[in-house]
Order: structure tokens, then C-alpha cells, then sequence
């Protein structure tokens, strides 16, 4: 059987820099789309193509009968449009790219799924916005453009439609774009981007007084141990900045601005006379992070770095007996900072997770791709168990590939760190082959994403026939091909669903996720209506969500939800309907809830 | 109903495209498009904007859109129509009267529907599963689910020449399909989507209100990225 690439999904204008979407496929005989892999006869292409449905290429791509099984994402980039180079992918440093090929003005590129679409993408975003905030003129239309064509890869990237709405500068280019951005979340980094993005004015002012600093002034050992402790944090924090946004010049050190006569008052700004955007923007959210770590607050993501506790430590009192007070660059009026013992954070480690998946790529032969049921596949090294030993079992991994997508049993043991994200190591691995019984204590929760069910003892029997069977129910005939894989570990998923929802909750034991996202749209009628004995009328009920989340929702959003969910919800009869949990959407929120789920805004 | 309609559609312009969204599609008014005349043949009148259950037809497309099942007023049948002209056997092959009487005999009001989806393809998950991925019913036709129907003993799920069109649902409303608020979510190419938002930063005051809904519905990667995306959800519902 031969597979080619004969088009993508939708219309491909003329004029367009980067276009990407599902790949048809064709065998000759039938035309399939990648991403549902629904079939027709491939004498519909030309109606198809006809009716604007589908654009085919002038020569199709050739591709492996293997690649062919994947969900394969085309991105297609036009020779020398604007901004083109921005848009055009490293294959020599991105990983899945199946093939590349060009064809008259376009040159195509076709990932092996939406993962490896999704690094692209996010590379190319970062791309534009280094070359938009770097440039000696930012708000000019043609940056404008180029911005809005990586919207088109990353509809809802948060720097993205931050820069679109300062490069407008309408409060309705503000709205919409805050509107493209999902989560709560999300939506708080937006408007801190947008601040920063737009303030060039703002004065970010640090004023001791007492202690070291009575009698006004400060001596010259003291003001350069207190400088030094605030570049030193500084410098502490250029990892994680370097993490969260890829797309800037770790700044350089803060810039003083002025100095208080007869103080101990230190004034620095973000906004540097000749300096481009980019780096008002990182000093700005350098700063910003100062701020917040003198805060202590809650959302601010301390590292685990002693010498950064050290640094705002002697920052937040550089003499015993010194107070410091803080203005912080978004507002006018000084508040007080704590003296506060910031202790180290060591990474903290679940107990071992013995799991079922597979094996379903390696990078280098160090590192291999598993599947274990989470929302996302990651990378495991197969030479570092995180204790500096080799994984037990990581010898299959060799050779002629044939422990690729084959049943398996992972140890692993995930590690997190407020500063980094968070990290898993394989410290046992055994591909099942027919006749193995083997026995797993954990599962990726469905009722909380991150979070693991474990404790367990579930059987897993690999027979001689083929068939895998777990305690959970039968999984089907193995074949070795992708796809087989993910049908099974799919089914196997639905029934840990299933299991994980059947159960009484004060029965199971959850891992839960190391960062608790804020509960969803669905979760928030659920915990909602679960904290009354009693059905709600939709007016109570959005008045509950939007007191519990310090939020503003509508009732057509929450019936929205209800439409989605039908199983979760029922409405008691008579001329007022109220709203009311079924038995599964009670499960499922208790389940929720004992997995370590956020319950309310904060 | 865990299930969503789905319409699929281009038009020529941007704007175009996003009266579809905000009012709902409409007929072609056009007498010699394909659909018109496939209805005369079948005597369906009025003329009907139409919408597929679970996903759409065809497949592959520009932008779709997304509506619960309840949002659909109108008539519903296990298959789409206008492929009995030309595609479903046996039925392309009749004279138009025994069509149009098949059709009739296989044809509901809209408010049916919960319990037309207790026969096909039924409630369990791997059944709802089996028809999100348009797998062939297990029957060979509608006249063994609805026997009472007396309607035309036929092949049409069974006949290995017939795709997912002779087996997928099809909800049919007269001249318009309203979506009055109820879009769930919806999608388009990447190129069309960069039109939309351009589009909605000139709109005025009265419109940002509606553009914001609308974006924040999106999905994206295109028609067949919502289908997928969308097909746990019902499967799971």
C-alpha cells in the first residue's frame, strides 16, 4: 500500500503566508482525513475541491505506510510572502516532522500530531513576538500582521493577543482578544502583558527607613549589599523567566532611576530612553516578579533556589531592625513588606507509580516518549532514574524497535518544583510479552487532570492469544502499529474512568497534580450545586458560581454546560425548574474533590 | 441529547461567513445548485438548510458550526437525503416516486428524535462511540429498526458501496437554521480565522458583545479539529 498526502482541509488563499490544518490522504482508492479518519472514495476529491471543502496540491506528498496511521497536521508556508521566515520551521531542531517537501511557491511541512504541531506553532509565536518587540518601531501596521498571522497557529496564546491589543490600541482590539484567551488564569497574564506592554512611565520604588537607614540615608555597604541582593535575585529568577517567556532577552539589571536626597528611598524604572519594547517588557515583569516575591504572595512561584531566598531575604531587611516599604510599578501608594523567612523548597516526589502504557518514540536513544492515559505523552530518560542510576529494565530499549508501542508497565515517579515544570522518572520498565501477568497501583485520573489514582492492585495479563485483559475488563488483540496502541490504551482508559467514578470516593487514594488549575465552567456548576442538599433555579445557581469564584458568568453559559453534560445534571419537574446532580455528576464532583480539585477562586 | 448538529459550510466572503454565524445558514436561493434540485426531486418543500448529527457532512471543510440537538426544529431521517439521488444504492437507482416515498416513510419531526436515537444507534457508550466514528450499523437498513414504518425492505447500510452519508442523520429546518445564541462551538481554516478576528476588531459597539462569544468558542484547526475534539464529548455525555 502506498500513502500520499493529496491536500489539506479548507481553502489556501493566494496571498497567505502559513496555512495549516488536516492532511487528506489517499491510497488510490480511498481519500481519508487524518485527523477523524472518516473515508469516502477518492473520486470525491474533485467535488470536494470543487466546493471549496478540501485544497489539492498540484503533485501529492509520498509518505510511509507508519506515518500514515499518525494525525498528521500540514503546515504550509509561501515563499516570499511577509514575514515567511518567521513562519518556516527548524526541521533540524524540531522533532516530529514526518516529511517536508515543496511544491512551485509553497514549501510544505507535515508533523506527526498535534503535540508536534503545538512546539511549531509555539516556536513560530515566539519567533514573531521576539522580532515585533525587538524592533526598532513596534506599533506599525506590518507588525500588526505578522501578529495576527502566528494568531492563526496559537488562537489563544496570552502574549499574542497581548501584543495584538496594544498594536491596535481600541478598547474593543482589548476586549477581543482578552476574549481568544482561555482559563482564569490566562486571562490575569494577558492583562499583566498588556500593563507591561503599555507603561512606560511607571516607577517601581523600594524605601527603607529605621535600622540602618535612621537618621535618613544609607551607609554605602549597606545600599550596595541591599543593590546586590536585588541583582542577585534578579539573576536567580532568569531561568524561570527564560522559561515563561521565551520570546525575551532576559533582561539586564534593574535600572535606578534615582535616588531619595536624605532617604534610604531607591527608585527604578522599566522604561529605558532608546531601549526597544522588549526589553521595557522584561525589566517590566522583572521587576514585577521583586514585587511579588516581597509579597509572598500566593500565586507567586518562589524557586527552589537558596541563594534566591537568601537574596530576598536581605533584600526585604539588608540590616536588623530596617523596614522596608515597596511601591509597586501598577499602583500609587507604598505598602509595607514582612520580614519574612523564606525557607528552601526542596522538589518533592510522589511515591513510585507502577502504570500501564507504551513506549511510543525515543529522542537520541536517551529519552523515551511513554503513553500512559495523561492528556499529554513525556519524556522519560532511560540512563537517569533521578536517583543517578540506570532505570531496571531499560535494557529492552534497544535494537531493532520492537519494544515500540507494546504493552508495558512503567514505575515512575513524578517530581515537582515550584520553579520548573513538573518532571518524571522511570525508575522500572518491563515490555509485556504474551503470557506475562503483571500487576499495576496506579492510573491517570479522569476526574482531574495530573492527578494519579493510586494504592491499587489491578491485574494486567498479556495471553498467549494476543489479547490483553486487565481487572478492569478486556482490552482487545494487540497489533503492533500506533494505532492499535492507542485504540487499546484509550479502551483502557475508559475503563479506569469508569472505575475511578464507580467507587466510593473516601475509598480510593489520589495522587493529586503538583499545580491545582482553577475548576472549569462544568466543575463550577458541579461544586456549586454539590454543596446544597437541594436543586438550584439557574438565577441561584449563577449567583452562587459567580460568589464562589469572584467571577461573572451568565445563565446561558451555565446551560450551556448543562447541554454538554446531560448526565451529570437533572431538572426537577413543575412551572419553575430547578437544577440538581445526577447520581454521576455527584460521583464525579466527590471524586473531584477528594482528588485535591480546586473548590472555589482563590 | 449528547449529540450536537453540524453545518458545514464556505461562502465567498468573510463577511458572509460571519452572518452565517451570528443569524444561522440559510438556503441557496440558487434553483440550479445541486441541493435545490435534488430537492424537487425528492419533493421536499419547502427548500431546507440542513445539518448532520455527530458530525458533518462532507468530510473534509472551510467552517462549521456547532448547535445542540435541540436546537434543530424540523425533520430528521437516518441518512442524508440528497445522497439518495445520487450515491446511497439502492435507492439513486429508483424512479423519484419510490424515493420520495422512502424517504417519507423514514422521516420524523425534530422532537422525535430522543427516542429515534433509543433505536439508532442506541445509548451505550461503544454504540454512541461506534456512530461518532461513523462506523456501518450492524442492521442493513432502517426498515428492521422501524419495522412499524412498513417502510421499504432495503440495503442501504448493508450495500458495501455505500459510505457514512447512507448511515449518518440528517436534520433538515425549513429555509433557515436559526442559531440564536445556541452556538456550542465551531471552527474554520487558519487563513479564515485570521479574517474573522481583523473582522471583529473594526466591529462596532453593538457587535463586541457578540464577537467576544464567538471567539471564545473557537476551536481551532479547522472543521475536522472540532469533529475530533467533539467526539468525546458526545461519546462521553
Amino acid at each position: 500500500m502506498s500513502w500520499k498526502i493529496v491536500g489539506i482541509e479548507g481553502t489556501v488563499p493566494g496571498n497567505a503566508t502559513v496555512v495549516w490544518g488536516a492532511a487528506a490522504l489517499s491510497d488510490d482508492t480511498r481519500l481519508v482525513n487524518s485527523y477523524t479518519q472518516t473515508t469516502t472514495s477518492v473520486t470525491a476529491i474533485d467535488q470536494l475541491q470543487g466546493e471549496k471543502h478540501l485544497h489539492v496540491f498540484p503533485t501529492p506528498i509520498q509518505i510511509s505506510d507508519d506515518d500514515a496511521n499518525q494525525e498528521l497536521v500540514v503546515v504550509m508556508v509561501q515563499k516570499g510572502t511577509p514575514h515567511e521566515a518567521l513562519f518556516r520551521p527548524e526541521t533540524g531542531r524540531l522533532g516530529g516532522v514526518v516529511v517536508t517537501a515543496t511544491r512551485r511557491n509553497w514549501r510544505y511541512y507535515v508533523f506527526a500530531g498535534q503535540q508536534a504541531f503545538s512546539v511549531y506553532a509555539n516556536v513560530a509565536a515566539s519567533a514573531v513576538l521576539h522580532d515585533v518587540l525587538y524592533k526598532p518601531e513596534t506599533v506599525i501596521p506590518a507588525n500588526k500582521a505578522a501578529v495576527l498571522m502566528a494568531l492563526t497557529l496559537v488562537p489563544e496564546h496570552v502574549q499574542l493577543n497581548a501584543l495584538r491589543a496594544f498594536l491596535d490600541g481600541r478598547p474593543a482590539a482589548e476586549r477581543l482578544a482578552k476574549a481568544a484567551v482561555r482559563g482564569v488564569e490566562a486571562k490575569q497574564d494577558f492583562d499583566l502583558f498588556l500593563r507591561a506592554l503599555r507603561d512606560e512611565t511607571s516607577e517601581y520604588q523600594l524605601k527603607y527607613e529605621d535600622g540602618a537607614a535612621a537618621g535618613g540615608g544609607f551607609d554605602i555597604d549597606v545600599a550596595r549589599e541591599t543593590l546586590g541582593a536585588l541583582e542577585e535575585a534578579q539573576r536567580q529568577f532568569a531561568p524561570y523567566f527564560a522559561h515563561q517567556f521565551p520570546f525575551l532577552t532576559v533582561p539586564p539589571p534593574a535600572r535606578l532611576w534615582g535616588l531619595k536626597a536624605a532617604s534610604a528611598e531607591f527608585q527604578f524604572v522599566a522604561a529605558v530612553k532608546g531601549k526597544s519594547v522588549g526589553e521595557r517588557v522584561a525589566r517590566y515583569l522583572s521587576l514585577r516578579f521583586i514585587e511579588e516575591a516581597l509579597r509572598g504572595d500566593r500565586n507567586q512561584e518562589l524557586a527552589s533556589s537558596r541563594e534566591l531566598s537568601a537574596a530576598i531575604q536581605k533584600l526585604a531587611q539588608p540590616a536588623p531592625a530596617t523596614t522596608l516599604k515597596q511601591k509597586r510599578l501598577a499602583e500609587t501608594e507604598r505598602e509595607d513588606v514582612h520580614q519574612q523567612s523564606v525557607p528552601h523548597v526542596e522538589p518533592v516526589r510522589t511515591r513510585p507509580l507502577r502504570v500501564l502504557g507504551f513506549i511510543s518514540g525515543l529522542r537520541q536513544d536517551s529519552r523515551a516518549e511513554i503513553a500512559v492515559g495523561t492528556p499529554r505523552r513525556f519524556f522519560v530518560s532511560t540512563l537517569d532514574n533521578g536517583a543517578h542510576g540506570v532505570p531496571k529494565g531499560a535494557e529492552a530499549i534497544k535494537g531493532d524497535g520492537r519494544f515500540l508501542r507494546r504493552p508495558s508497565l512503567f514505575t515512575i515517579v513524578r517530581e515537582s518544583s515550584p520553579v520548573m515544570p513538573d518532571r518524571f522518572h522511570l525508575t522500572e520498565m518491563q515490555v509485556l510479552h504474551p503470557g506475562d501477568t503483571r500487576e499495576i497501583n496506579s492510573f491517570p485520573s479522569s476526574v482531574l487532570p495530573g492527578a494519579f489514582v493510586t494504592g491499587l492492585r489491578i491485574r494486567v495479563a498479556f495471553g498467549a492469544d494476543g489479547v490483553l485483559v486487565t481487572a478492569l475488563g478486556p482490552l482487545g488483540r494487540i497489533k503492533g502499529n500506533l494505532a492499535s496502541a492507542n485504540s487499546w490504551l484509550n479502551s483502557f482508559r475508559e475503563l479506569c474512568a469508569e472505575f475511578e467514578l464507580k467507587q466510593n470516593a473516601e475509598s480510593l487514594t489520589w495522587i493529586a497534580p503538583s499545580k491545582i488549575e482553577p475548576p472549569s465552567s462544568l466543575l463550577r456548576v458541579l461544586i456549586v450545586l454539590n454543596s446544597f442538599r437541594h436543586p438550584l433555579l439557574v438565577t441561584d445557581l449563577v449567583a452562587g458560581i459567580n460568589e464562589r469564584f469572584d467571577t461573572v458568568v451568565r445563565s446561558n453559559n451555565t446551560q450551556r454546560e448543562v447541554l454538554l453534560h446531560p448526565t451529570y445534571f437533572q431538572w426537577t419537574d413543575g412551572t419553575e425548574r430547578a437544577l440538581g446532580l445526577t447520581e454521576l455528576g455527584r460521583r464525579f464532583v466527590k471524586a473531584y474533590i477528594a482528588a485535591g480539585g480546586a473548590t472555589d477562586g482563590r | 441529547m449528547p449529540y450536537c448538529w453540524f453545518h458545514a459550510f464556505n461562502r465567498d466572503s468573510v463577511d458572509e461567513t460571519i452572518g452565517v454565524l451570528r443569524n444561522g445558514p440559510t438556503i441557496n436561493p440558487s434553483p440550479a445548485c445541486t441541493t435545490r434540485l435534488n430537492e424537487v426531486k425528492l419533493a421536499i418543500q419547502p427548500p431546507c438548510v440542513y445539518a448532520y448529527l455527530g458530525h458533518p457532512l462532507p468530510e473534509f471543510g472551510d467552517v462549521v458550526l456547532s448547535l445542540p440537538a435541540q436546537a434543530l426544529r424540523g425533520t430528521v431521517s437516518p441518512f442524508d437525503t440528497g445522497g439518495l439521488v445520487e450515491h446511497i444504492a439502492p435507492v439513486n437507482s429508483w424512479p423519484d416516486d419510490r424515493r420520495q416515498e422512502f424517504l417519507e416513510q423514514y422521516s420524523w419531526q425534530s422532537d422525535e428524535l430522543p427516542e429515534l436515537l433509543k433505536r439508532y444507534p442506541q445509548n451505550t457508550p461503544p454504540q454512541r462511540r461506534a456512530y461518532l466514528d461513523a462506523s456501518r450499523p450492524l442492521v442493513a437498513g432502517p426498515h428492521l429498526l422501524w419495522p412499524e414504518r412498513r417502510g421499504a425492505v432495503t440495503t442501504i447500510w448493508a450495500d458495501m458501496s455505500n459510505e457514512r452519508r447512507a448511515w449518518l442523520w440528517e436534520g433538515r429546518s425549513h429555509h433557515q437554521l436559526p442559531v440564536d445564541g445556541d452556538l456550542v462551538y465551531w471552527s474554520c481554516s487558519s487563513p479564515l480565522y485570521g479574517e474573522i478576528r481583523e473582522r471583529a476588531d473594526d466591529a462596532g459597539a453593538a457587535d463586541i458583545e457578540w464577537f467576544e462569544e464567538l471567539l471564545s468558542k473557537y476551536v481551532k484547526g479547522g472543521v475536522s479539529a472540532l469533529v475530533r475534539d467533539m467526539r468525546s464529548t458526545q461519546e462521553a455525555a
